[in-house]
């Protein structure tokens, strides 16, 4: 299990046990909103590209 | 009443023989009174000035030095409305908690300046509340942001029931509305990702939708570790 370290107020010391399984849990979390994030954003660029249109006039036409 | 209070400001009267107190209190500088009402029987009576415009006094139960502009008595050197709390610098941490009871009942709202000046890896920060020692990882979170980048794009964040205000980089500031009291808490702001290949200015509105309690709030890393600081100040309710 890898060490994590927290500053916890004044103090830095290593993660317990729960603050590493809340810290590696957010990172999942992370991962699935950037992984998320990146599957809209390549369906909305094929989107895109069917219509022929670059991203600045999307917008420029959705206002 | 402290040793250099008084209870009056003599008028001397021509040729009057003045005695060692008559000297003492002439002598004090601004009068020290006990409180406001000991300032204002100290004026106008017999053997007493009259209260004037430019007078000075100091009451001892506030602290205060206050000056009478010929209609009300006013503060000098008014308390600031944004007060230091705590702050730290930290270094390749993967979270930072701020300490135990920053947010207190001694402030209802708050202004923190965070900021992360290195990163082991690429990645935003994450903030979470926290009680007694432990962040609340409970769904309840929700986040609404407006951005843009330097070449004019539109990135927007929003993200609902989750557990953690996400994505942050480069200094954030905000204001933490009500973390103490056991109400809905705000937070408002705004970050700078100075990231050079990815410059974004997004406003921050959170909100963590329970009713708790909360005396602290952590920031995580959102991969590997961070460097940085930060600050706390309460904002003053007078």
């Amino acid at each position: 299990m890898t060490k994590k370290l927290i500053q916890d107020g004044h103090e830095v010391r290593e993660m317990t046990a729960t603050e590493l399984a809340e810290y590696e849990q957010l990172q999942t979390e992370l991962a699935a909103t950037e992984a998320a994030k990146a599957a809209k954003a390549v369906a909305r660029q094929a989107v895109l590209d069917k219509l022929g249109l670059t991203a600045d006039e999307a917008a420029a036409l959705l206002g | 009443m402290g040793a250099n209070a008084t209870t009056f400001v003599p008028s001397y009267t021509s040729g009057e023989v003045l005695t060692a107190a008559n000297l003492s209190v002439t002598n004090s500088g601004i009068p020290v009174f006990a409180d406001s009402t000991a300032r204002d029987n100290s004026f106008g009576g017999t053997g007493e000035k009259a209260l004037a415009e430019g007078q000075f006094a100091y009451l001892e139960d506030t602290n205060t030095t206050q000056y009478y502009d010929g209609a009300t008595w006013q503060s000098v050197g008014v308390a600031p409305g944004l007060v230091f709390i705590t702050g730290a610098s930290f270094t390749t941490v993967s979270s930072v908690s701020l300490p135990a009871a920053t947010f207190s009942t001694t402030y209802r709202n708050y202004k923190i300046l965070f900021e992360v000046t290195a990163t082991s890896a690429s990645g935003g920060t994450s903030i979470r509340m926290r009680a007694a020692g432990s962040d609340n990882t409970t769904s309840n979170y929700r986040q609404m942001e407006t951005g843009i980048t330097q070449a004019n794009s539109t990135s927007n964040n929003a993200r609902d029931n989750v557990s953690n205000w996400e994505g942050m980089s480069g200094p954030i500031a905000m204001d933490v509305f009500s973390p103490q009291a056991t109400n809905v808490t705000h937070v408002i702001g705004g970050y700078t990702n100075s990231n050079p290949f990815s410059i974004i200015g997004r406003t921050l509105n959170g909100i963590f939708v329970a009713t708790t309690s909360f005396d602290s709030m952590s920031f995580i890393c959102g991969s590997g570790n961070f460097t940085g600081y930060y600050r706390v100040y309460g904002w003053a309710d007078a």
